[in-house]
């Protein structure tokens, strides 16, 4: 059944983070101002949000972040979005999830850290920050 | 040489950081702006916390 699902499992405090993740993805993020945006599902459904994912190709199905007192969370009707552009939510967002660790790790890398290196192992993306 | 590992779960999303060679409450001091941009870790609050406010689990361990 299609219909708008919020996964509040994931939570992202600093929306321009957010950002320079979706850009790391290839994707882009608009951050709404004043007035909401309007993400669109399932038969011209739309549902408000505070920032919302932007393809490099059209389509009728949007991914949107709502802003929450701990942060933004992602809504969007996933089964329209895995059909017209095969990305899953948990996939999706844990992928968004890393990226956004590690831009905000380096951002808020104490002075004298540097970047050491960036590894996967079978379950985790790793960053290593180091000091001489 | 101090060290601050950052891993994120590639299913779950779920973040652990951890650190070396840190002494006393410089660890704390380190890695707060990151735990700023996070969000607060298991270590600070019980289950119940994050069942009620649907929060991402974070997991910060400093050694």
């Amino acid at each position: 059944m299609s219909h708008f699902a919020r996964n509040t499992q994931m939570v992202f405090k600093d929306v321009k983070i957010l950002q320079q993740a979706m850009i790391a993805m290839g994707y882009g993020l608009t951050i709404a101002n004043q007035e909401k945006l309007h993400a669109r599902g399932f038969s011209g459904r739309t549902t408000a949000v505070d920032a919302m994912v932007t393809f490099s190709t059209r389509g009728n199905y949007d991914i949107g972040f709502v802003r929450e007192d701990n942060g933004y969370t992602a809504v969007a009707d996933w089964w329209g979005i895995h059909k017209e552009r095969s990305l899953m939510e948990q996939p999706f967002l844990a992928q968004t999830m890393k990226e956004y660790v590690f831009i905000a790790a380096v951002e808020t890398m104490p002075r004298g850290f540097s970047e050491r290196r960036r590894y996967e192992t079978q379950d985790e993306h790793v960053l290593v920050l180091q000091s001489y | 040489m101090k060290t601050i590992t950052v891993s994120v779960n590639k299913t779950t999303g779920a973040v652990t950081t951890k650190t070396e060679g840190f002494v006393g409450s410089s660890c704390e001091e380190a890695t707060r702006a990151l735990r700023d941009k996070l969000g607060p870790g298991d270590i600070e609050h019980t289950p119940e916390y994050y069942e009620r406010e649907q929060m991402v689990n974070a997991e910060y361990l400093c050694g």
